[in-house]
């Protein structure tokens, strides 16, 4: 558990998950993520630079 | 696809055993990157110079949009191929059988919207596929063929996984000034993917899945994600140079 919460700080600092837009369940789940997986992740996202303050990135909005 | 290469360990791991549990923790991870993608277009939607690059992203847009069913094409033969002993594979061949009745003839729509825009349809078939789309692809293919092709899920998880609302899509056409049949095909697929990703979600949590594929799917995952990262940052750069 210890371990899940460690990753789970990790991806929340990283401003990559919001623990309110999930739920417990699925916030469960973050335990299977690899470290190497959020390594990846953390990267992409600093790529990225920090979120919008606004909300209007949480609409979908990718086009295909 | 700087980042795709770096998650080449994780697909080694062999954390999950419990297909059920491993199916929606590999959604989990999906998910995460399906974010990400949401915040790079995002940004990209609300640059005030949108209008004098639109028409760059809808050639990238219907390049990719070509090279989608013959790349579900091939990862269905491959599936197929093994589905005999494979219970992963046939799961795959299965879905995509279907998937690829779903998204048969969207560039052949797309291409007459784009017409329907003013720009050139020879121009349009012509033109190859640039350096991001290619990688994107290349890279599916690479995995169909040297490593399985379950691992499209993770392409398709993403590329499909935040389809755009009609009122987006409309904002988009008032702020590019674009006539309404332009978005024609956006708007119809726009409409189907929210049932196409129930699907997808569906399928992919109920995969019988080993760790390794897991890791496979969610490496092809982050894989895409940075490739379409990577494209919308490629138009902001170039439409930064011409200005």
């Amino acid at each position: 558990m210890a371990d899940a919460q460690e990753k789970l700080k990790r991806l929340e600092d990283a401003g990559i998950l919001d623990q309110r837009q999930f739920s417990a369940e699925e916030i469960a789940l973050v335990a299977t993520i690899t470290d190497d997986e959020i390594d990846v992740l953390i990267r992409l996202r600093q790529k990225l630079g920090p979120p919008s303050a606004d909300k209007n990135h949480i609409r979908p909005n990718f086009i295909v | 696809m700087d980042d795709a290469g770096s998650t080449e360990a994780s697909v080694t791991s062999t954390q999950a055993t419990d297909p059920s549990r491993s199916g929606a923790a590999l959604w989990m991870k999906i998910t995460l990157a399906q974010d990400l993608v949401n915040t790079a277009a995002q940004r990209f939607w609300s640059r005030p110079t949108l209008p004098r690059f639109f028409p760059s992203f809808l050639m990238e847009l219907y390049s990719l949009v070509s090279c989608s069913v013959p790349l579900m094409q091939s990862a269905f033969e491959r599936a197929s191929e093994l589905s005999a002993s494979d219970p992963l594979a046939a799961v795959t061949a299965a879905y995509l059988e279907q998937h690829i009745q779903e998204e048969s003839h969207h560039d052949e729509w797309l291409l007459n919207d784009l017409v329907a825009a003013g720009m050139n349809r020879a121009t349009l078939v012509r033109r190859a596929p640039g350096t991001g789309v290619a990688r994107l692809v290349g890279a599916q293919y690479c995995w169909i063929r040297h490593a399985h092709p379950a691992a499209l899920f993770g392409y398709l998880a993403v590329i499909e996984g935040n389809p755009p609302l009609p009122q987006h899509l409309e904002e988009i056409q008032l702020l590019t000034k674009y006539p309404p049949e332009t978005f024609r095909c956006l708007h119809l697929h726009a409409a189907d993917d929210v049932e196409h990703l129930n699907e997808l979600r569906s399928t992919i949590s109920r995969l019988p899945l080993s760790g390794d594929k897991a890791a496979l799917i969610s490496m092809s995952a982050f894989a895409t994600m940075d490739g379409l990262v990577s494209i919308l940052g490629e138009l902001t750069k170039q439409e930064q140079e011409c200005s």
